[in-house]
């Protein structure tokens, strides 16, 4: 299913980025950005806070205008016709809100309204799980339940493309991991969805692909596999050594190196080497509670392909 | 477009009871304290009109004032600096519809508050109807024009709510009880009088009152109340546009 899709996607390009460059006064926020999304994917922009994200994904729903490039979006240009856009594109935007004392069903009718395409309120509100919220201010929800109706407002008029940036950052665990759900089934009804994200871990989980963005440039576009694994397939193994002497996992096949810093193992090697390391230890008798194997992450790509992490820069 | 916006606004406001207290009671009660202070006896103080004429059409134009320096600024600002104006414009709310939306939301605060002081004035101090009634009328209506004007132009440049209502406080403050608002201006310096006349609150002021107590239609207020309409006006969209 999932690799059909791809295959007829390939030929469907919803967007185009072609070279776009984007200053405010002195500060460059993107620079020469280029990718295309195709249709039915779910495409992430991950990257730091600061990347050039934000200005990215404003500049395809024109609410901003690229200094230098082009964009077109399903055929239309979003600098010259946002109007026209508008109604085919739905967005959460970061930082964006409601006033406090609007009801959940008075949101979802006015917005509604404005995509000039009023929706039956009550469906919506079922279909989002927000019927028994319906009369309550949108202060009085929680983060998750806001953002359940910046959904349900960013999918109505049905747009083919969502631009959800950063909707998950206020989340606590649990909600976040909710929320993914419902990506999922924004895409799954057929929309393209554009995910902006400082979040490896949202990026693995959610991304057909993924643009790493970094000081307002793209770094690198592939499927979250495709670039953990353009890494190599080391894995890394770590355990407690608790007293004992490890180094004959130098003999494990598969084993590259180890290494012992303060009581803390760590093994490299090939992806084999997960397996029979834990089968040498268990057979001298030496079972770590705290045996732990790492695949390369998208944060490691990030750290390869820029030198930084990603997540140590902002705390958020 | 706008009207979905302009009545969901209408509605906000009910819900919010310190713009309600700021903008409708506020007003009044001060209108009332004069009132009884100063009777409605023609007086010198006030080139020969009773205190009651002089200081209702002044707080006609104080409800208006208070809403275009307070309530519309910190209401603005505080949508700005939340992110609902972005959220708005994401969804193709324009410029246009937030001004119209803020006119009516004055429109509705200042007449209700305006036919309150009218009516209690006319029961209790013994006001006097208007000489001019229409041109009392185009004078109010300019006035909400010019002020929510600035208001949408205040909170789209002040940056946060709290920036708005200090701004606010002492725009209206500073300037309103100097035209007409507190004590009688002929008992004010000729200076101060003259001064305080190139202010957008005295024109309004005096829009309201000239016709109200037979000085005729004030031209002079009413085109700089058409002006300063356009002119926050524009450069409000400017802003509102750059969020």
């Amino acid at each position: 299913m999932k690799g059909e899709r791809h295959m007829l996607a390939a030929m469907d390009n919803v967007i185009t980025v072609d070279a776009i460059s984007k200053s405010y006064g002195q500060a460059v926020a993107v620079e020469d950005v280029s990718f295309a999304v195709r249709r039915g994917e779910i495409f992430g922009m991950l990257g730091p806070n600061g990347a050039g994200k934000t200005t990215t994904v404003e500049c395809i729903q024109g609410l901003r205008r690229p200094d230098r490039g082009s964009i077109d979006v399903l055929g239309i240009d979003p600098a010259a016709d946002p109007d026209l856009l508008r109604r085919r594109i739905g967005s959460q935007l970061q930082s964006s809100s409601l006033p406090d004392r609007l009801h959940v069903w008075e949101a979802v009718h006015l917005f509604s309204r404005l995509h000039g395409d009023p929706a039956d309120v009550d469906r919506v509100l079922d279909t989002w799980d927000l019927s028994k919220l319906r009369r309550k201010p949108f202060a009085a929800l929680s983060g998750g339940q806001q953002q359940r109706l910046f959904l349900a407002l960013a999918l109505l008029g049905q747009p083919e493309i969502v631009v959800l940036d950063e909707l998950t950052s206020s989340l606590d665990p649990n909600a976040r991991r909710d929320t993914w759900d419902l990506v999922k089934a924004v895409r799954d009804r057929g929309a393209t969805v554009i995910l902006v994200t400082h979040f490896m871990e949202e990026a693995e989980a959610l991304c057909d692909r993924v643009a790493i963005v970094d000081q307002g440039r793209v770094v690198a576009i592939d499927t979250p596999i495709a670039l953990t694994t353009g890494l190599g397939t080391e894995v890394r193994i770590t355990f407690t050594s608790d007293g004992h002497d490890p180094h004959f996992l130098t003999q494990v096949p598969g084993v590259r190196s180890v290494g012992v810093e303060a009581e803390m193992v760590t093994v490299v090697g090939g992806p084999e080497a997960g397996i029979r390391v834990a089968g040498a230890l268990s057979e001298r008798g030496f079972i770590p509670i705290d045996y732990r194997i790492h695949h390369p992450s998208l944060d490691d790509v990030f750290v390869s392909l820029t030198g930084r992490a990603l997540t140590g820069k902002d705390a958020a | 477009m706008s009207r979905g916006i302009t009545w969901i606004e209408i509605k906000l406001l009910a819900r919010e009871p310190l713009t309600l207290v700021v903008g409708l009671a506020f007003p009044v009660v001060l209108m009332l304290l004069l009132l009884v202070s100063f009777g409605s006896e023609p007086d010198a103080a006030f080139d020969g009109v009773g205190g009651t004429d002089f200081y209702v059409p002044s707080y006609l134009g104080a409800a208006i004032a208070v809403m275009g320096f307070l309530g519309v600024p910190t209401h603005i600002a505080a949508y700005r600096h939340s992110g609902v104006l972005r959220r708005f414009r994401a969804a193709g709310v324009s410029a246009g519809s937030i001004m119209i939306s803020q006119l009516a939301v004055t429109a509705v605060l200042a007449s209700f508050g305006g036919m309150v002081m009218i009516a209690l004035a006319y029961f209790g101090f013994e006001l006097r109807a208007p000489v001019a009634p229409w041109a009392v009328v185009t004078g109010f209506a300019l006035g909400l024009l010019a002020f929510s004007a600035i208001g949408v132009l205040l909170g789209s440049v002040l940056p946060s709510a709290r920036a708005a209502q200090g701004t606010g406080l002492l725009l209206f403050f500073g300037t309103f009880f100097l035209v007409g608002g507190g004590p009688p201006p002929a008992i004010l310096p000729d200076s101060l009088n003259t001064a305080v006349e190139f202010t957008p609150i005295a024109q309004l002021a005096d829009a309201i009152r000239s016709p109200w107590v037979g000085l005729g239609w004030d031209t002079t207020a009413l085109v700089a109340l058409a002006a300063i309409t356009v002119v926050a006006a524009v450069l409000a969209q400017w802003r509102l546009s750059r969020i």
